[in-house]
């Protein structure tokens, strides 16, 4: 199947090249039917990648051996889900992936666009049909020609790295590449909007679910990303600061940014050149992030292969942002704001306030991921900066944003007044301090940690406080009953009840990084029948006896596992076991170094985290580090809970006048709209 | 069949991409839906008000404020639905009329229209008809007098010519 | 005051602080990562690079790996073809670390005055994947 998918690639290059410039000539000759052809196009080269994605699937599934990518990525006797998921797996297998996808949103974006933007569309047509024109020619001239085939056929392939033969790792790469890639459609809108000049908020609200997506599948992404490093990486943690996972932070930093500071350009009018500016940071981020993944510039532990590829990005990258902000500072006269800020003890300016922190934050994390290559260039040493650098920026930083998240929603749009602002803060900040004095009571005497938890406790309260006022309010107002009110609280205004469930995913974030600093750690060498203990930052004691190390062999690996019995305080509660694998082709060929699988125990409180080191010149005396996570299995608690916030907010709906209203208005604008025809038609001859 | 297959694709999408520029459609409505509630002055200002008052119900907006701020919006509210009248007929509009009005545009201007043209009732739908589906005057001559054949002024009663009363 | 100018107040001053952050950040806590033989010039000019947290990044010499399971401690020694130095490490080492050719490391830690590299962690890329090796066919 490679000759058609090989065929489907040139196809819809041939077709982007074609709906780009359909798309931009369309508006500029006034030919209307340009326009039709463009978004036909996009859907043309969505039909075209769809067709090479299911040739690749088969080439896969079948084991054609005789592609070089299935070769390389997958074996016999790797399992089917991860046969399928191989897909990815590679530079060249997520190049049509992003392809794919893209073109998918793109012809997505097409169909539910309301028609009250149509004149956008061919221009979103054209711009997505170009993102995707450039993924198909790094495919096809740079290289990373997934179809290519071998002058000969291995029996077997090579199979699939071990750390990405994980259900996290299925998941967690195409839902940042989904992220990253709808950060496109968002931008195509902006980039409509300044060419054809139609700069009201009108492009905003067509891109109001998109953005809330991509943001969404950036946090799902980056949630997945921890997971998988803290399962599969064995080291114990879910965040390195490595290049990688910063690249994938900096677009949803800047897109968190944006869906705040919208809400002040369609209330007010204010900031369109902000939000212009962050939806193409987004996008350009986005794109950075794949260019850091790919080109092996900076290294990091998820990178693929160093290649030529790069180059591709990088020239793509500036040709992007050059068109971009020429683009913006021609358009910048007619981007002027409607109105100014009225008071600083207003909604507004601490929105104003937690984009600068959200842009702050960015560009330090930018700058230290970069900080390697500037000073190579500037001072001709390399000088790398580590987690020391981003942790010593981005906790004050990071505490500065959570106490944000506890202030805005206190204060009223436009403006408040000094008696309101007390009536508003004196319950949250009583939570906090209590919450705080608590704490500290307890023995917790780590300032920034207590300062974290104190903020934390301020921001429930808030929330707290915005439900509990807003349903009383609803109470009087409407003479509802308390859960009548609060469904229909969160009901007429999802996107501020959705958006205060995601601030409390951000408190749990927040307290499950703090509580990572209390993580201890033992190294130990056991014979069987020994023991070691570790004490919990939470005061009691783990006991861990070595058990013994068995062997056997599974489908595509052999298999050492040590057994650790866990005792709680001297209780026996659990067996942990941790493994080293070491996998196999099916020819019982060695692919890969042995790999580790680490031995987890989750709560609600700590996980407890064996790693299986190694044994002692072919004894069962095994090494392990045994480490002690506080609150880890809140992070992965915080990303439901985010996901579930998000939802509410783009559940459809909700912010629109009733439908009957809707209706009505509806009605009259026909009318209006059949009077001017009537008038225009026969205006001559009256 | 592998070939074919990449043929069938290929046809199929070059098909789909050049029909719109053979085959125009004809150019439609600047936009068949009207703006979105909160795209314009009038929906912002409402949005705001509504706003304002739930501020107040929750505490954050003092008395002193929310008054200022009512007074603000409700002008500019006031200010956008004005305008906003001003450039289309008065509401409620009667649908009934404009057709009505817009049917005897068409009737006026049937002198060019395609298809028979009645002489008592004006151009007629049926393409291929022979007599009106109104009067029942036959579509290919002027009405004539039945009697005499001298032709009938259109409304007419009687013949003009010999006094007979004609079918109306 | 207007709004504007307090806004723009408050502005410069997270935007003050954010770069005084980072300008600190990098002044305590950068690394330098050097190459074994830019290191070894280094410690001839400026006896200063002893004893100092460095990174370096150098190739494992095929053979010299020396494991010690009991005591979690690996000695090995790193070269970029020019010079070579040994590096003791103790703790546990990622999988990508083995006794293959080509393993690519990175050590950080502090060269003492002895000439032994003490690494305080080991990070190891693989060199390559397998997509060279099929192009020249070494496989078949």
């Amino acid at each position: 199947m490679t000759l058609l998918g090989q065929f489907s690639l040139w196809v819809a290059l041939l077709l982007g090249l074609w709906a780009a410039g359909m798309a931009f000539v369309s508006p500029w000759q006034d030919r209307p039917e340009f326009a039709a052809s463009a978004i036909r196009s996009a859907f043309g080269v969505w039909v075209a990648l769809l067709v090479a994605a299911v040739c690749l699937w088969k080439g896969l599934l079948s084991h054609d051996f005789n592609i070089e990518y299935v070769a390389a990525y997958t074996s016999r006797n790797l399992p089917t889900s991860y046969v399928f998921s191989a897909f990815w797996a590679g530079q060249k297998g997520s190049l049509l992936f992003w392809a794919v996808v893209l073109s998918t949103f793109g012809a997505l974006a097409q169909l539910t666009t309301s028609r009250r933007y149509e004149d956008l569309l061919p221009y979103v047509a054209g711009v997505t049909s170009l993102v995707v024109v450039f993924f198909i020619s790094v495919m096809l001239f740079g290289g990373a020609n997934p179809f290519e085939r071998l002058p000969f056929t291995p029996p077997d392939g090579r199979g699939l790295n071990p750390q990405l033969q994980n259900p996290g790792m299925v998941i967690h790469p195409p839902m940042l590449y989904l992220g990253y890639i709808s950060i496109t459609i968002p931008f195509a809108f902006a980039i409509a909007a300044l060419l054809s000049r139609r700069l009201d908020t009108g492009w905003i609200h067509a891109i109001r679910k998109w953005t809330l997506l991509s943001w969404l599948f950036l946090s799902v992404g980056i949630t997945l990303g921890m997971w998988w490093a803290y399962v599969e990486l064995g080291w114990g943690g879910y965040w390195a600061w490595d290049p990688v996972e910063n690249a994938s932070l900096l677009p949803w930093l800047t897109m968190s940014a944006f869906l705040h500071s919208v809400m002040i350009q369609e209330k007010r009018g204010m900031l369109k050149r902000w939000n212009l500016s962050l939806i193409v940071a987004s996008f350009l981020l986005s794109l950075f992030g794949t260019f850091i993944t790919r080109s092996g510039v900076i290294a990091s532990v998820h990178s693929f292969t160093q290649s030529n590829v790069g180059f591709f990005f990088a020239g793509f990258l500036f040709v992007a942002a050059v068109v971009s902000f020429t683009l913006l500072y021609t358009r910048w006269p007619l981007l002027k704001p409607e109105a100014a800020l009225e008071s600083m003890a207003s909604r507004e300016a601490a929105f104003l306030f937690n984009n600068l922190v959200f842009v702050g934050i960015a560009f330090s994390v930018l700058w230290g991921t970069l900080f390697p290559i500037l000073s190579e260039w500037v001072r001709g040493t390399k000088i790398t900066v580590g987690p020391p650098f981003f942790n010593r920026v981005n906790v004050p930083l990071g505490i500065l944003l959570l106490a944000l998240t506890g202030i805005g929603p206190l204060i009223a749009w436009r403006k408040a007044s000094t008696a309101n602002l007390k009536r508003q803060f004196r319950l949250p900040i009583a939570t906090g301090l209590l919450g705080g004095g608590v704490l500290f009571a307890m023995g917790l005497h780590d300032l920034y940690v207590l300062v974290a938890l104190t903020i934390a406790g301020f921001v429930l309260g808030t929330v707290a406080q915005e439900f509990y006022r807003g349903v009383r309010a609803r109470m009087r107002m409407h003479g509802e009953s308390v859960p009548m009110a609060f469904v229909e609280l969160i009901a007429k205004n999802r996107r501020r009840y959705g958006g205060y469930v995601v601030h409390v995913a951000m408190v749990i974030y927040f307290v499950a990084f703090a509580g990572s600093a209390f993580k201890v750690t033992k190294e130990a060498t056991l014979k069987p029948g020994e023991s070691t203990t570790l004490k919990s930052p939470f005061g009691h004691t783990y006991t861990f006896t070595h058990l013994g190390v068995s062997q056997y062999t599974a489908f595509n690996r052999n298999v050492s596992a040590a057994s650790l019995e866990l005792a709680l305080d001297g209780k026996k509660i659990d067996v942990i076991r941790a493994e080293k694998r070491q996998h196999v082709d099916s020819f019982g060929q060695k692919l890969f170094e042995p790999s580790t699988e680490v031995g987890i125990r989750s709560g609600l409180r700590e996980d407890v985290y064996v790693v299986y080191a190694g044994s002692v010149s072919g004894t069962e005396e095994a090494s392990f580090a045994l480490s002690i996570n506080p609150l880890v299995w809140w992070v992965w608690f915080a990303g439901v809970l985010l996901v579930i916030g998000g939802l509410v907010t783009m559940w459809p709906g909700g912010w629109a006048p009733a439908p009957v209203a809707r209706r009505q208005v509806q009605a009259g604008f026909a009318v209006t709209l059949v009077e001017s025809e009537i008038g225009t038609a026969t205006g001559g001859e009256g | 069949m592998e070939a074919i297959l990449a043929a069938a694709v290929g046809l199929a999408v070059v098909w789909m991409v050049l029909q719109p520029l053979v085959q125009p459609a004809p150019r439609r409505l600047a936009s068949a839906e009207p703006p979105e509630l909160e795209d314009t002055q009038r929906g912002r200002a409402l949005l705001a008000l509504k706003e304002i008052e739930f501020d107040r119900e929750t505490g954050k907006l003092s008395d002193v404020d929310h008054s200022a701020l009512k007074t603000k919006y409700t002008a500019i509210a006031l200010h956008a639905m004005r305008a906003e009248t001003a450039t289309r007929p008065a509401a409620p509009m009667d649908i009934e009329a404009v057709i009505a009005k817009r049917v005897q545009q068409i009737r006026a201007s049937g002198a060019d229209a395609p298809g028979p043209v009645c002489a008592n009732c004006g151009p007629r739908p049926e393409s291929d008809a022979a007599f009106c589906s109104s009067c029942g005057v036959s579509l290919g001559l002027t009405a004539a007098c039945s009697r005499c054949g001298a032709p009938v002024e259109p409304g007419g009663r009687y013949c003009a010519g010999c006094g007979t009363q004609v079918a109306a | 005051m207007r709004a504007g100018t307090k806004f723009f107040i408050g502005a410069s001053i997270i935007t003050l602080g954010v770069t005084m952050l980072i300008v600190q950040g990098v002044k305590q806590t950068g690394v330098y990562f050097l190459t074994p033989t830019e290191l070894v010039e280094r410690t001839k000019t400026d006896a200063t690079f002893y004893d100092y947290g460095i990174k370096v990044g150098a190739k494992v010499v095929p053979g010299s790996v020396r494991r010690n399971p009991k005591a979690q401690q690996i000695d090995f020694r790193v070269s970029d073809g020019k010079n070579e130095f040994p590096v003791s490490y103790h703790g546990i080492v990622p999988d990508t670390f083995t006794d293959a050719n080509d393993i690519e490391v990175i050590v950080e830690g502090k060269l003492g005055h002895d000439g032994v590299f003490r690494a305080t962690e080991v990070l190891a890329k693989c060199g390559s994947r397998y997509e060279a090796e099929f192009k020249k066919g070494k496989r078949a």
